[in-house]
Formats: C-alpha cells, sequence, structure tokens
C-alpha cells in the first residue's frame, strides 16, 4: 500500500505543519496558505492530504484543536501545537537539517 | 516520567477515538464545516484576486477536488475504521441473515446441535481426561502404589506402611502427602439400619482439593491421631436430607457402627464429583471420619496414598527418587518382597476401555460438526449464487473483494455465534443425561462439568466453524468479475463447471464421512450385540442378592455368623413369591479373584505357559448351584459333612477340568493353589468333587479359559456375605418383604445392598451400552444432514440446468437420459464418498478394535450394511429431485430467462 515515497513526502508535510503552527494556532485553510507563501509558491499543499495528517497529528498528540471565532466573526477548526508537538518538531526539523545537507553534499560532489 | 505522560497521551487518544466511534454524527458534522470554511476562504480569496463570483467559486473547487474523497481520506486517518468496518459488517450481515429467516434458523440449528453436542463430549474429555482434578495443583497430583512382577503380570497394591513412611520421610520429589481409604459404617436412623458409604481421610487431603466447608471446620492433624479420630464431616447432601441443613449440626454427636462420632462440619457438593471422577471413582461418599496416621507418618490400613508433585518435578524424576528409597528400605530388610514404587497420574488411573471410548465418541460427534459445517458450506454457496448481484454491485461501489469476503465471514460467523450460545444449552442438557440415565452404570461420568476450559473450547470451536463452512463459499466469490456479472444480468454460467465440481466435492466429504460414523455406530452396536447374546453361565434373570456385612460385635465367629445366616435363608425360604435360597460369599458378576497356579497332584512338573493366572474363586453354600441355575456336569455338590471336617472338597469349572483332564477323571484328583505372595506355603491338597460350567465372574465379555474354584462357605466365614434368592416374579419387588424376614432374624443388621442380578450383569456392559448409544445417535445425527446435503445438491442442480433441460427435451432429447445425467454426478459423487468412507475408515480402525467385542473393525457384514443403507438413503434423496427433472416443461423453462 505504501511506497517509501509517500512516507517521505508525508513526514516533510508533518514537519511543515508544525512549522506552520509554530508560529501560532492557525485553520487549516491558513496552514496551507502560509506554507504556499514560505516556500514562494513551490510547495502546493493538496487537501486531500491536509486534512488526513492534521488528523494523524492530532492523534499522535503533537497538535491539538478547538472551534473559534476568525477576525471576520466565522467559526473555524483552529489548530495548536502541543508541547509534545514543539519538542516533536525540534527533533524533526534537526534530522531534516542533516538530511537536508547530506542531499546538498551528494549534490555537490557530482 | 515518560510513562506518565505516554499514558496521558494513551488516554487523550482513547477520548478521541471514542468520540469519533460513538459521536460520529457530530465528528463528521464538523468535518463537513472544516471542509466547508476551508472552500470559503478559497473562495474569497480568488475574489480578493478579482475574478467574478462564478469564476472565484469554480476555481475554488477545482483546486479543492472531491469533497467526499477528502472526507474519506480524514476518516481514514482517525484510526477507528476496522472498528467501524466492523460495526457495519454487523448491522449489513445481522440485515442479510433476517432477510432469510429460513435459512439463518436451518444453519444455526445444525450449528447448535453440532457444537452443542462436541462440547458435551468435550466436557467429559476435559474432566476425565484432560484434567480430572479441577483444584489448584490438581494437574501435579498423583497416586503412589507399589508394583511387583509376578507370574508374568503386573500386581499393583496400595503401599504398606513402611513404604508410605519412608517416601513421606525421604522424598524431595512431593510438597504434600495425604491418603484416603474406603469404609463403611453402620448407622442406625430411627429405626431402620443403614450402612453409609465413608471416606476416611488424612487432615491434608481436605487442604490438597482446596475444599472449604459449608459449616464448621475440616480435620486438623490433632483429629488423625489414633483414638482421637471419632470425627466427622458429613456430605452436603445428606447434611440435608437427614439433618434438615441445620447449621448447629456441629459439636453433634451420632453413632456409627455403634460407636459416637462428633460432628465437625460439612463438606460441599463439589468434593464428591472429585471423589467420583475419574481419578477416585468411588461411590458416593456420604461422609468422610479422619485416617488416623502412626508417628512414622504411615499409615497402617495401607489407604490409597496421593501425593503432590512440587512444581517442575517430572514423574520420572519423582519414580526415580522413590526407587532409591525403595532400593534401602530393602537393604534395610524392611521390604521382605521385592516391591517397586509405582506413580498413577489422574490420567493414567481412568479405565482404559473408558478413555478409548471417549475419544472415539469425540471423533465421532467432531464428524458430525464437520458434516453440518459442509452442508452449510453448501446452503451458502446456493445463496451467494443468488446474491452474487449485489456483490457485484457492492464491488463497483469500490468494495475491495477482500471487504466483501469479510462481510460474508462476518455472516457466518454470526451463525457459529448463535449457533454455539444455543448448543451451550443444549449440551448442559447432554452433560445432565449423559451423568444420569445415558451413562447409568458408569460413575466417572457424573463427574462432567462445564468450566472455563469448555467455554474456550467452544468459543474456539464456534470460530473454527464459521471458518471451516464460511470460509469456501466465501472466496468462491472472487472469481466472478463484476462488470460482467452485471452486464449478463445476473447469471454467472461460465461458474458453472467449477460450482458444480466444486458442489460434488462437498456430497463426497459428507458421504464419507457418514460413512465413516455410520461403520463405527455399526461396530459397535454390533459389539453391544453380541455381548448381550452372551450365556453368562447361570439364569441370571428373577435372581435377587442382597449384600449384608455382620458387625464384628454381634457376630464375632463362625458359630454365630452360622446361625444368623441359616435362620435367614430358613425365613426367607417361607415367603410365598420364593423359589429358592442360598447364600455365599459373592455372586457374579463380583467374584472374587485370586492370583496364582494351580499344581495337580501327581503331575506337580506340569507348567501350563497358556494357563490364566488369575483366578476367579467362590466361597458357596450347598445349594448354591441350584438356585443360581449352574449345571453340576460331573460329580456333585457339597454335602452337608462338609460343613466342618478335613478333607477339603473343591469344585471347579468345566474349561480347566477338560483342559487338564481331556479323558475325564477330573473328579477325584486333588490340586493345590499356589499363590505368588506365599509362594512357600501353598493351600493344602483340595479334593475335586463336582465340574460346573463355566461363569462370567466379571463381566459378559469375560475370557472363558479362566480357573473358576468354588469351597464351601462354611469353612471359612467371613463377616460379609451375600444372600441369594431365586424369586417367582419381578426380584426388584420381593426387596421389602426379604428385609423385613432379616430384620426379624436381627432388627439392627443394615442391607448394604439388595439389587437384581440381571441389572449388575447389564451394568457391566454399561460402556459398550454408551459408546453404541452415543455413537448411533451421532451417526443418525450425520446421516440426516448427509441426506440433506445430497439432496440439496441434487435440488439445486436440476434448478439451476432447467433452461438446458428445457432445451434439450425441445430438441426431442428422451427425459429419462436427462434425468441419469443430472442425477447420475450427484450419485458418482456418492459413490466415490462411500469408497473414501471406507478408505477412512479402514484407517481410522485400529482406534475402535479395542472397543469392539468379538468384532472385527473390518467386518465385511457391518460394511457392507452400513454402504447398503447410506447408498438407499442417498438413492432417495434423489428421487424428488429426479421427478422434478423429469417434469420440466420445456415451454416455462425457456420463457423463464
Amino acid at each position: 500500500m505504501k511506497n517509501p515515497q509517500a512516507d517521505f513526502l508525508q513526514g516533510t508535510l508533518d514537519l511543515l505543519i508544525l512549522k506552520t503552527l509554530a508560529l501560532g494556532p492557525n485553520h487549516g485553510w491558513a496552514v496551507a496558505q502560509r506554507i504556499r507563501q514560505i516556500s514562494n509558491e513551490v510547495l502546493q499543499v493538496n487537501q486531500g492530504s491536509l486534512y488526513p495528517a492534521l488528523q494523524r497529528l492530532e492523534l499522535r498528540g503533537w497538535i491539538e484543536s478547538e472551534w473559534r471565532k476568525t477576525e471576520n466573526n466565522r467559526r473555524a477548526r483552529y489548530y495548536s501545537l502541543t508541547p509534545v508537538g514543539r519538542w516533536q518538531l525540534e527533533k524533526v526539523s534537526k534530522r531534516w537539517r542533516r538530511f537536508a545537507v547530506a542531499v546538498e553534499l551528494v549534490l555537490q560532489s557530482g | 516520567m515518560i510513562w506518565r505522560h505516554r499514558f496521558r497521551l494513551w488516554l487523550r487518544n482513547l477520548r478521541l477515538r471514542v468520540r469519533f466511534i460513538f459521536r460520529k454524527a457530530a465528528v463528521e458534522e464538523e468535518l463537513e464545516e472544516e471542509l466547508q470554511f476551508h472552500l470559503e476562504q478559497e473562495f474569497e480569496k480568488n475574489l480578493r484576486a478579482g475574478m467574478d463570483p462564478r469564476e472565484a467559486r469554480r476555481q475554488a473547487l477545482l483546486s479543492f477536488g472531491g469533497t467526499e474523497r477528502h472526507k474519506e481520506q480524514v476518516r481514514d486517518a482517525r484510526g477507528v475504521r476496522p472498528i467501524e468496518d466492523l460495526v457495519q459488517d454487523l448491522r449489513h450481515a445481522a440485515r442479510q441473515l433476517g432477510k432469510r429467516p429460513g435459512f439463518a434458523f436451518v444453519a444455526v440449528l445444525t450449528l447448535a446441535l453440532g457444537i452443542g453436542a462436541n462440547t458435551a463430549i468435550f466436557s467429559l474429555v476435559n474432566s476425565l481426561i484432560l484434567k480430572p482434578l479441577p483444584f489448584e495443583g490438581g494437574d501435579r497430583l498423583v497416586q503412589l502404589w507399589r508394583r511387583g512382577e509376578q507370574l508374568g503380570r503386573t500386581v499393583s497394591l496400595t503401599p504398606t506402611r513402611e513404604m508410605a513412611a519412608a517416601w513421606r520421610r525421604e522424598s524431595q520429589a512431593f510438597d504434600a502427602f495425604a491418603a484416603f481409604d474406603e469404609v463403611e459404617f453402620l448407622y442406625v436412623d430411627g429405626e431402620e439400619p443403614r450402612t453409609l458409604s465413608a471416606a476416611a481421610v488424612s487432615p491434608e487431603l481436605l487442604t490438597l482439593f482446596s475444599v472449604a466447608p459449608v459449616v464448621g471446620r475440616l480435620f486438623s492433624a490433632d483429629d488423625a491421631v489414633p483414638g482421637r479420630n471419632h470425627v466427622l464431616l458429613l456430605s452436603e447432601s445428606l447434611w440435608r436430607t437427614r439433618f434438615g441443613a441445620d447449621p448447629n449440626v456441629v459439636g453433634r454427636s451420632i453413632r456409627l457402627d455403634e460407636e459416637p462420632y462428633q460432628i465437625v462440619g460439612v463438606l460441599p457438593g463439589r468434593i464428591r464429583r472429585i471423589f467420583e471422577g475419574g481419578f477416585f471413582a468411588t461411590e458416593p461418599k456420604e461422609l468422610w471420619t479422619a485416617l488416623p496416621a502412626e508417628p512414622d507418618g504411615g499409615w497402617s490400613s495401607e489407604p490409597y496414598v496421593l501425593a503432590r508433585l512440587r512444581p517442575n518435578v517430572s514423574e520420572a524424576e519423582a519414580l526415580a527418587e522413590l526407587e532409591v528409597i525403595q532400593a534401602q528400605l530393602q537393604y534395610q530388610g524392611v521390604d521382605a518382597f521385592d516391591w517397586r514404587p509405582q506413580i498413577i497420574a489422574p490420567a493414567d488411573a481412568l479405565n482404559a476401555d473408558l478413555r478409548t471410548g471417549l475419544w472415539v465418541l469425540f471423533g465421532g460427534v467432531a464428524f458430525v460438526l464437520f458434516i453440518a459445517c459442509v452442508n452449510i458450506s453448501n446452503l451458502l454457496l446456493a445463496r451467494n449464487l443468488q446474491r452474487e448481484h449485489e456483490f457485484a454491485v457492492r464491488r463497483s461501489l469500490g468494495a475491495g473483494w477482500f471487504r466483501v469476503i469479510r462481510q460474508l465471514l462476518t455472516e457466518s460467523l454470526i451463525l457459529s455465534l448463535v449457533g454455539a450460545a444455543l448448543g451451550l444449552f443444549l449440551a448442559v442438557g447432554l452433560i445432565h443425561a449423559v451423568a444420569g440415565s445415558l451413562g447409568s452404570g458408569i460413575p466417572e461420568l457424573r463427574a462432567a462439568r462445564v468450566d472455563s476450559v469448555v467455554l474456550v473450547f467452544t468459543a474456539g470451536l464456534a470460530f473454527l466453524t464459521a471458518s471451516v463452512f464460511g470460509l469456501v463459499p466465501a472466496l468462491r466469490i472472487r472469481t466472478t468479475a463484476p462488470a460482467e456479472l452485471l452486464k449478463g444480468g445476473g447469471r454467472g454460467e461460465k461458474g458453472m463447471p467449477r460450482q458444480t465440481l466444486l458442489r460434488n466435492g462437498l456430497v463426497v466429504t459428507e458421504v464419507a464421512l457418514a460413512l465413516v460414523l455410520l461403520l463405527g455406530a455399526g461396530l459397535l452396536v454390533n459389539s453391544f450385540q453380541q455381548l448381550l447374546r452372551v450365556d453368562p453361565g447361570f439364569e441370571a434373570a428373577n435372581l435377587l442378592a442382597v449384600d449384608m456385612i455382620l458387625p464384628e460385635t454381634r457376630y464375632p465367629d463362625r458359630v454365630a455368623r452360622l446361625a444368623f445366616w441359616d435362620d435367614a435363608v430358613g425365613r426367607v425360604k417361607q415367603l410365598p413369591q420364593v423359589r429358592a435360597v442360598t447364600w455365599a460369599r459373592a455372586v457374579p458378576p463380583q467374584l472374587p479373584a485370586a492370583l496364582g497356579t494351580v499344581v495337580i497332584e501327581g503331575r506337580e512338573e506340569l507348567d501350563d505357559p497358556d494357563a490364566n493366572p488369575v483366578h476367579v474363586g467362590n466361597w458357596v453354600s450347598r445349594e448354591y448351584f441350584e438356585t443360581i441355575g449352574l449345571p453340576v456336569r460331573q460329580g456333585r455338590t457339597f454335602s452337608d459333612e462338609n460343613r466342618v471336617d478335613f478333607a477339603t472338597p473343591v469344585i471347579i469349572n468345566r474349561t480347566v477340568a477338560e483342559r487338564y483332564w481331556p479323558d475325564g477323571g477330573a473328579v477325584g484328583s486333588r490340586i493345590q493353589l499356589q499363590s505368588p505372595f506365599n509362594p512357600d506355603r501353598p493351600s493344602p491338597w483340595l479334593d475335586i468333587v463336582g465340574v460346573v460350567d463355566d461363569v462370567k465372574a466379571w463381566w459378559l465379555g469375560d475370557d472363558p479359559d479362566r480357573f473358576q474354584f468354588y469351597m464351601p462357605v462354611t469353612q471359612i466365614v467371613r463377616a460379609g456375605g451375600v444372600l441369594i434368592v431365586r424369586t417367582a416374579g419381578d426380584p426388584e419387588e420381593m426387596v421389602p418383604l426379604v428385609q423385613e424376614q432379616i430384620w426379624t432374624v436381627d432388627p439392627l443388621l443394615p442391607i448394604q445392598e439388595a439389587y437384581p442380578v440381571q441389572d449388575r450383569l447389564m451394568g457391566t456392559v454399561a460402556r459398550n451400552r454408551f459408546n453404541a448409544l452415543l455413537m448411533s445417535s451421532f451417526a443418525a445425527v450425520g446421516l440426516f444432514l448427509a441426506v440433506i446435503g445430497v439432496f440439496g445438491t441434487i435440488s439445486l442442480a436440476v434448478g439451476q440446468r432447467t433452461r438446458e433441460i428445457g432445451v434439450r427435451i425441445a430438441l426431442g432429447a428422451n427425459r429419462a437420459a436427462i434425468v441419469r445425467t443430472v442425477v447420475g454426478r450427484t450419485m458418482w459423487a456418492t459413490g466415490i464418498g462411500i469408497l473414501l468412507g471406507l478408505a477412512l475408515a479402514l484407517a481410522l480402525n485400529r482406534f475402535i478394535q479395542s472397543l469392539l467385542f468379538q468384532v472385527r473393525a473390518t467386518d465385511p457384514a457391518t460394511c457392507l450394511g452400513v454402504v447398503a443403507v447410506l447408498g438407499t438413503v442417498a438413492g432417495l434423496a434423489c428421487v424428488l429431485p429426479s421427478r422434478k427433472a423429469m417434469a420440466v416443461d420445456p415451454r416455462e423453462a425457456l420463457s423463464e430467462e
């Protein structure tokens, strides 16, 4: 069922979500927007992966959700990082950075 | 720290998941709202970017993709999918089964029958063979015996006091010792003297059994001191029937054998089952007294000795240790005879015939369940055929074939679980019947119980049967491609040949299994009939036996005892319904056994290697032979002068007389009996005065070649004896009259037991009767199910091929030829099933052979009979469907499509 690439991408998406939520609680749409903006429109987050990922992260206890009003007085589900999530983010981003450096080295050596 | 954290996380998770399952509507609503919000944000963003509303909505929807799919993915991420699916499957399954209540009813009933019967037999196997002692450490409890090789036979006896004491003192392999003995007490209850069956137990025994008293206390070590052991525990039933369940009974004193015993407590009914179970197989005990122990730790009455192995000590290790202790005893000269220790585990203690019988019955009942499974499989196949459309629709809606199969298996599981639940009730009833009338004469069966092991077995069986009957039909649907089916209007005619093959395979299986069952039942019934045909050698009908033990206190010697017997015989003889009366030490089928060799005067060197060393002896009065109807073939019976004299007359049986005196001349010869226990002290020379027919001394199937001898009962008069009464009518009715006469001689004499000899004789074949009865019932059910299976298969085959038959008839085919092809296939399958069944029976026959009396497991007559029955019944099952096939109207058949 699962291919390694999907796993890899999923791990990346989780990291991006955590990173985005580290800036402050937000709703799903905003999370997707921010990822897109920060990555200069390079990373497009598909809704089909975003919401399942949010669900998964919540079950893991890394984020939690609550219903709040937006500035426009609309009801929306806001996600926020839990302490475990923050710790996890640090761990994963360190790993990610090491990985990114490694990829960079490989590419440069060519 | 980390654990507390994990636990909190887990708890939070659980809360979330519980909400997912039980507040599903709210969760779904929130999801809908969240996605809607997302869509609106996107729409607003597009508006801000300057799109017109329609384009903004279109773009938003486009970038968003399929809402339903996203929802599905989120639902998957919730991680409660399997549970949701299960709930959905269960609901769907219940609905599906409810749609066809007839099918569900038949399937559940069949399963209840199969699983119930299996549970009942398993509970017998469990409580008699697997776990005969249902208490903590019971599986480590063993009996300790002494064993000696004599005359090529092994003799086992309970250990002597010295042995038991030494084993107990020096052995490290056991962590507890206990002992018990069977005793009988005279108890005068109001006016009527009764004998109470009791066990004298060492105080440790009740602790080992982990029983708690209903009221009062158990025995303490102090109660086992000789002289202080006049203490008593009542059985719960005696306490309820005789003492009105009075809790103040403790401390009261009752007289047993004319001595006072103090009641210290009441034991629960549970202990009866332990005692009556396979390990002890004793008569029901009504009271317990303390067994006095000697200061050295042994027991002078040589009771049964029990010991509990330490955990992790094997039987072999314990035995090796006892061997060493025993060798030391012999070295010290304590043990004169070459006895070896013997360990008997609960499983070994059970009668081998009974054990084999239970296993065979267990096999038989498993076959019944298997046939039931095949039948239900067949029904499911037929049903799935009708539901192919439904499956195709489900699959094209995105359900994987695995999901559809799981759905079908869930339906099967519901069927078998409901069947098992009903079966459990059936099993309890069956166990009750087995412990009662079905198993009369087999006290061991009363130990049967339903415990947690049995419940686990039943649950496991439910799952197993569900997979056995559910898997094949479920897997079958895998091959049908949805698109094709939907196109073809629901008739998967391509699958037909395979379907037929599978069906015929089921018929073959059913017929083969039914044949093995029938053959097993046939052999057991045949064997039982052979036993019933056996001539016991005497006239057992209308013979009443009254067992009595004369109390030592009032009948201290020979003279007093003889006077009693003469008086009793004389009085009973006066009764109008009595034809003849006599007395003896015993009456068949409970004659005393003796072990040894026969030495013939003048032929002392004769050593007959074929001689059966186990003899039968009885001490009888003059009229014994005439009263029980045992013909005297040569010589005479005892005369009155034999009452007291030095010449000791003996009467022997015909088989032995003809073996050693083929030309006659036994009468007048002299013989001597030699016991292996006292090889230096043979009996005096005995004059053979007569030769009588052989009798079945112990059971109807007894070896005919035993040496049977009779001596005058007047020479050595023991305390126990039996009054034998030949009655004109039903001996049972004579019991009160005979009792009355005995009580006029001695109003305080308890009557041990009064019973018709014929009943006792039939009791000796109770196990054979039980096996034959149960196996026949299983075979009947198996045959019935198999016939239904064959009938169903042919009916379906005819039904499915109605169109083909119609076409062929329209084209001018001979109707009979058509029927032959349709029915022929099933008959072929039946034939193959019969052959396979015979082969299977041949492979299994060694298991049943030891249960058969004078019948070979390959008995051709039984085999032929069984094949004929099965063939005929299968043929009859074909009649109705063939008539239906014959009656097919081509016009109707063709217009059906």
